[in-house]
């Protein structure tokens, strides 16, 4: 049972998958809406934070939010004297010496405070720079009931990069909460952005597709999986769409298939309307509590 | 006064490179005496990120007022602007024609930053 399994300590699910558009959303808030139904109270933190949409599917009371900001360096010229120290020990190239002082590029800068420490004329201060903000809200109208379900949104700022510095905040939002379920839905993608919503899970729902662009992007997303040393599972959604050989890639990397949503016009409709696929399809409610027993035994696997 | 021409290969001979930031040399050029020096932007052209604004700050300590590229992005157009540093069109000539081009005053000075990520 979840409850037993999950409760003996807060486990983290990321729901992931590589490529875009293959059902991450759709698969997270299902998830989340069930492991609260079955009695887990859960935190659904949206790490998707250049498109944030979960919390689109919930009529839910807003309890807060905050800016993230990252301490930018910044450089009192007056006591600058353009040694150069600064823009050696950067490892992004954030800093340049210009007309005899040191400039710092803002959209470079990560905030790594190395050249604030490595300042000999102690020149370089950090001031916080915006790089987006978090929001929190708990789903009402007993969509959750018998437990709860709080929802996170990190959403970065129109023309910035640090995606990785708004879910870090909103992953930390979602611990306040002490759930002993959280659901960490991911952003597209292998790289820094995917990785933070990712490390530290104990373990990973990969949604794909059964076409050759979810397969080839499933197997990248894979050996991210690997590399992070994660338990991992498939859900096979639009079961039926497409030729690619998922089972066969699965048992090849001895992955467990969890679920397979089939390729049904009325979950398409569903979603786009905002609906809970759980409610309102007839095999919602037993795909998702399928979802849910699977997820408990890859997390029990990753707790030994 | 000292010009410097993004080029292919460190001499004057060499084509003009038509990327900046990730040009492969820069030839700065001493227009009293003749001479020139050729810098390595290997440090640039290989950078993840800031390739423009490092090969801006290459050109600035080179003590050039003036240089001659193809293309110049957002950032390098900025920072080369802050410094009174004025950009030209040399791509398509060798370096010493674009110097002797620039000196006669025949080529087109760049007065607004060009595409991002294109040099």
């Amino acid at each position: 049972m979840l409850g037993s399994s999950l409760s003996l300590r807060k486990a983290k699910v990321a729901v992931a998958s590589g490529k875009g558009g293959t059902g991450k959303t759709l698969v997270a808030t299902n998830l989340a809406v069930a492991a609260a139904r079955a009695g887990t109270p859960t935190a659904l933190v949206d790490c998707d934070v250049e498109a944030p949409n979960d919390a689109l599917f919930f009529d839910a009371e807003p309890l807060g939010s905050s800016e993230v900001t990252f301490p930018l360096a910044e450089v009192d010229a007056d006591a600058c004297t353009g040694c150069g120290v600064c823009r050696d020990v950067c490892a992004y190239g954030a800093i340049r010496i210009l007309g005899g002082k040191a400039v710092v590029f803002e959209e470079l800068c990560h905030g790594c405070g190395r050249c604030t420490r490595a300042c000999p004329a102690g020149a370089i201060g950090e001031v916080p720079a915006r790089v987006g903000e978090v929001e929190w809200s708990r789903v009402a109208g007993g969509v959750a009931a018998p437990s709860v379900l709080e929802v996170v949104t990190g959403r970065l700022d129109v023309g910035q990069v640090k995606s990785p510095d708004v879910i870090r905040v909103a992953r930390k939002r979602g611990t306040v909460f002490a759930r002993p379920l959280t659901v960490l839905d991911s952003p597209p993608g292998v790289s820094c952005s995917a990785v933070a919503a990712m490390r530290g899970a104990d373990a990973l729902v990969l949604v794909t597709e059964p076409t050759p662009f979810g397969l080839h992007d499933l197997a990248l997303a894979v050996r991210l999986g690997k590399t992070l040393e994660v338990p991992m599972g498939i859900v096979v959604n639009r079961d039926g769409s497409g030729e690619a050989d998922i089972d066969g890639f699965a048992a090849s990397e001895g992955l467990p298939v969890l679920l397979r949503i089939p390729f049904d016009r009325r979950v398409a409709e569903i979603y786009a309307r905002g609906g809970l696929v759980i409610d309102e399809h007839p095999d919602g409610a037993r795909w998702f509590s399928t979802l849910l027993e699977a997820v408990s035994v890859l997390v029990g696997r990753a707790e030994g | 006064m000292r010009i410097a021409v993004s080029a292919l290969r460190p001499d004057l001979d060499s084509p003009v490179d038509a990327k900046f930031g990730r040009a492969m040399w820069f030839v700065v050029y001493d227009t009293e005496t003749g001479s020139y020096e050729a810098i390595d932007n290997a440090a640039n052209r290989n950078a993840l990120q800031g390739a423009g604004i490092g090969a801006a700050e290459t050109v600035s300590n080179a003590g050039a007022a003036a240089v001659i590229t193809g293309h110049l992005g957002p950032k390098a157009f900025g920072v080369l602007a802050s410094l009174g540093i004025e950009g030209y069109v040399g791509s398509g000539m060798t370096v010493a024609e674009a110097v002797a081009a620039y000196e006669r005053g025949q080529l087109e000075r760049i007065d607004e930053a060009g595409e991002a990520h294109a040099g």
